[in-house]
């Protein structure tokens, strides 16, 4: 334990959300990263209601075994094409970082942080302003760092082979440090603006969770998520209050298929109860995800079993834009092989988001990689 | 129990953050060409206003530059209109010489003196002849008294003269002073104080140069027929006043104005130059609220010309606002407006004018509002918040610009366009 809390630390240390805006997928309090693990997100979410390292179901903990650390790294890489123009970005997140532990014969226990929004970017561009009369150029830039995150506390319990569930509380919190200015061309008639604002955000909610196989080799997994009041602080002052979003979701699983599972994953969340968070002209929009993926045993590697992964995901993302709502659907690929004779697995994914808003459209690949640890 | 191995588990974590720091370093989180488009909400509201009345004191404060700080003697006679002065003082005039190898001895002749001045006739006025003539000037008043020296410019106190034609002035000029009037003063171990004044065949102006332009006035004179023995080169010297010591040395070279006909401004006006020169001071009474909660972008003052068309009144002239830097500490008006922050800080741009010009002229104060901002009023070490107008050439221009006041009607009175940003709850979305 002491071995996995020290990992732990060391992943935290190293998970500084980084990522970028004037995209499509930016908008509102930021991207809903889907709190997916990379085994989960290799198949583009439909694993995400029964795998353990996904802090969504609360009943999928006891699938770990003894115990579980896991933590990934998914970069993006971005492209928005808007009137012609191409802009590219790069991003950096770490989504999910999860420990968990066997609680006796059947209990399960689990502490999770993951990226329920991220909102990081930079944005400058010329512009022109009106100022005293006169037409006056300008640059102006904005940097916006932080997330709204989500830390899980969890405990599962298996009643027996074919059924497990549990609750987990889940506290809201997170930051984003904002910076905004503007540059005059003329800095000796015009005064530069520059203002740094942190807009810090607070919530709860309780999720409880079902795994259970209802008959041979198909398992129905299902959890809901109740969010309570979710607040905003502007520069310590208490600006907006609303509620964490509500979130059901449920999933089918057949293991027929020696070797294999297929998956069919819906999931919804209603971002609207979110809309008091912002200002008036926030435009948010209930969620539904329709998420499909097969895992599939690979080639052995010498001893080492491998697993390969595929997905396809649509969904609406929480935030629109210019009164436009933003969709995305994802294709997704994946494997994972075990190591140290079973006890640790390496997963590697790869989604390709395409997001479209009217005519702007914009996609993203997303490569994953996360290490999971069963000591 | 089954151990991992921990070098393959190493092998790995090293590989995830190797991957981590090479999507860091390759990070490119600017997407602005995307924007404004896709950046709502980045857009700021810029305000626009105008404060009027802003000025909570003004005034016009004459007599500068001080004596002592002259960029040269602005000698002028031009009638009715203009008369200045200048005086120059040899007050250390040695009463021996050394010849070479030889022992100090008095000075009991002197041969071929004369007075040398040099000129900067830039925005000279010469008719066809003009006359430069050295009045005896030294006297038992104080320094300070300026109508004691003035009243020395006598027919019975001429020293020298030298009349020229306009084609013979040049950049310099040397006036022979009789070796008989100069002998029994340097015997005497007396002040020789030369009083500088011009004529001419019509109004003349043109500006002598002073100790501070480093070009000053000097006597010079032959005390022996010896060859051996040089030339003596009298610098400029004043032994007076004596209280506080280092006024004495300011005494060397000024001007004194004799008339200046401009009719008076009246109390509607605030002037800057003319002769003696004029300061205009302006003290601010900006809202706090503007200071304290906004981002200001520009601050413009607005003043509205008065127009003055007494003599030079088509010359062209620079107006500067200039901070001051003295604290509320400072009472003495004329004081506060000698502690100022140096030309071009925080008020970087001037105002070039006409004294006959008419029309709203405009100052940018915007890096002295932020200065301001930052330095509360209510602080005994903040500056004042106050401005005080210049003009170029001070004290060697007779153009005198005016500016209606605070106490002009609305329309033409002082006032501050100011275009702000307010405290703006950016970032909710």
């Amino acid at each position: 334990m002491r071995r996995l809390l020290i990992t732990v630390l060391l992943g935290a240390a190293s998970a500084a959300p980084l990522a970028a805006q004037g995209s499509l997928s930016l908008q509102g309090f930021g991207y809903p990263t889907g709190q997916l693990s990379t085994r989960a997100a290799a198949t583009a979410g439909a694993l995400g209601e029964t795998d353990p390292g996904s802090p969504i179901n609360p009943g999928a903990l006891p699938g770990s075994g003894r115990s579980i650390f896991s933590f990934q790294i998914d970069p993006e890489y971005r492209r928005v094409s808007i009137n012609d123009r191409n802009v590219n970005t790069t991003t950096v997140r770490f989504p999910v970082i999860s420990v968990g532990t066997r609680a006796g014969a059947r209990g399960f226990f689990g502490v999770s942080f993951s990226t329920l929004l991220d909102r990081t970017w930079d944005a400058s561009y010329a512009d022109s302003v009106i100022v005293s009369g006169t037409r006056v150029g300008s640059r102006v830039a904005t940097t916006v760092r932080g997330a709204i995150n989500d830390a899980r506390v969890a405990y599962a319990w298996q009643f027996n082979e074919r059924i497990q569930a549990g609750a987990a509380f889940h506290a809201y919190s997170g930051a984003n440090r904002i910076n905004l200015s503007r540059t005059f061309d003329d800095t000796t008639t015009y005064g530069a603006l520059s203002q740094n604002t942190t807009l810090s955000y607070a919530g709860s909610a309780v999720s409880v969770g079902v795994v259970a196989r209802a008959v041979p080799h198909l398992f129905v997994a299902a959890s809901a998520r109740w969010g309570g009041v979710m607040r905003t602080r502007y520069d310590d002052s208490l600006a907006t209050r609303a509620n964490v979003p509500n979130r059901y979701g449920v999933s089918f699983t057949y293991d027929g298929i020696p070797g294999s599972t297929l998956i069919a994953r819906i999931n919804a969340e209603q971002w609207s109860r979110m809309r008091t968070l912002g200002s008036s002209d926030l435009e948010v929009k209930d969620a539904t995800e329709i998420a499909l993926g097969a895992d599939i045993a690979g080639p052995k590697l010498r001893t080492a079993t491998t697993q390969v992964r595929l997905g396809a995901r649509t969904r609406t993302l929480p935030f629109g834009v210019n009164g436009k709502a933003v969709s995305e659907r994802t294709l997704a690929i994946g494997g994972g092989t075990t190591f140290a004779r079973g006890w640790a697995t390496l997963d590697v994914s790869l989604q390709r988001n395409s997001r479209r808003s009217g005519s702007v459209t914009e996609t993203g690949s997303i490569l994953s990689v996360g290490l999971t640890v069963r000591p | 129990m089954t151990r991992i191995s921990p070098r393959r588990l190493l092998l790995t974590v090293a590989a995830m953050l190797a991957a981590a720091a090479i999507g860091a370093c390759s990070e490119q989180l600017d997407a602005g060409s995307a924007c404004p488009s896709l950046c709502p909400g980045l857009s700021v509201p810029i305000k626009d206003t105008t404060f009027s009345p802003i000025l909570s004191f003004d005034t016009t404060l004459v007599g500068y530059p001080s004596v002592g700080l002259e960029e040269g003697i602005p000698l002028a006679s031009r009638g009715d209109t203009l008369e200045v002065r200048g005086v120059l003082r040899f007050d250390t005039l040695s009463a021996t010489y050394t010849p070479p190898s030889d022992s100090a001895r008095p000075v009991t002749q002197v041969d071929t003196a004369v007075l040398r001045m040099r000129f900067n006739l830039t925005q000279s006025r010469l008719p066809e002849w003009v006359r430069f003539e050295v009045y005896d000037v030294d006297t038992a008043a104080v320094d300070t008294d300026v109508s004691a020296v003035l009243s020395l410019f006598t027919p019975g106190r001429l020293v020298a003269s030298r009349t020229l034609t306009r084609a013979e002035i040049t950049d310099s000029l040397r006036i022979p002073i009789a070796g008989s009037w100069l002998l029994p003063r340097i015997a005497g171990a007396k002040h020789v104080r030369f009083g500088l004044r011009l004529v001419g065949a019509g109004p003349v102006s043109l500006r002598v140069h002073t100790v501070e332009t480093g070009l000053p006035a000097d006597l010079r004179y032959y005390v022996s027929p010896d060859t051996a023995v040089h030339q003596v080169v009298a610098a400029l010297q004043s032994l007076t006043p004596l209280e506080p010591a280092n006024f004495a040395s300011d005494f060397r070279d000024y001007s004194i104005a004799v008339k200046n006909g401009l009719p008076a401004a009246g109390s509607l006006a605030f002037t800057a130059g003319g002769i003696p020169a004029r300061r205009a001071f302006l003290r601010f009474n900006v809202p706090q609220w503007l200071l304290d909660s906004t981002t200001i972008v520009r601050a413009t003052l607005q003043l509205t010309q008065m127009p003055q068309r007494a003599y030079d009144a088509a010359d062209t002239v620079t107006i500067r606002g200039q901070a001051v830097a003295a604290t509320s500490l400072v009472t003495d008006l004329f004081r506060a407006s000698l502690l100022l922050v140096p030309r071009g800080t925080f008020v970087t741009d001037s105002i070039r004018v006409a004294p006959a010009d008419s029309g709203v002229r405009t100052i940018e104060l915007n890096g002295l509002l932020r200065v301001w901002k930052s330095a509360p009023d209510t602080a005994r070490t903040s500056p004042q918040r106050a401005i005080v107008l210049t003009q170029d050439e001070e004290g060697l221009h007779g153009a005198e610009v005016r500016f209606f006041n605070a106490k002009a009607p609305a329309a033409v009175r002082p006032r501050l366009r100011v275009s702000y940003i307010p405290r703006v709850t950016f970032g909710v979305p």
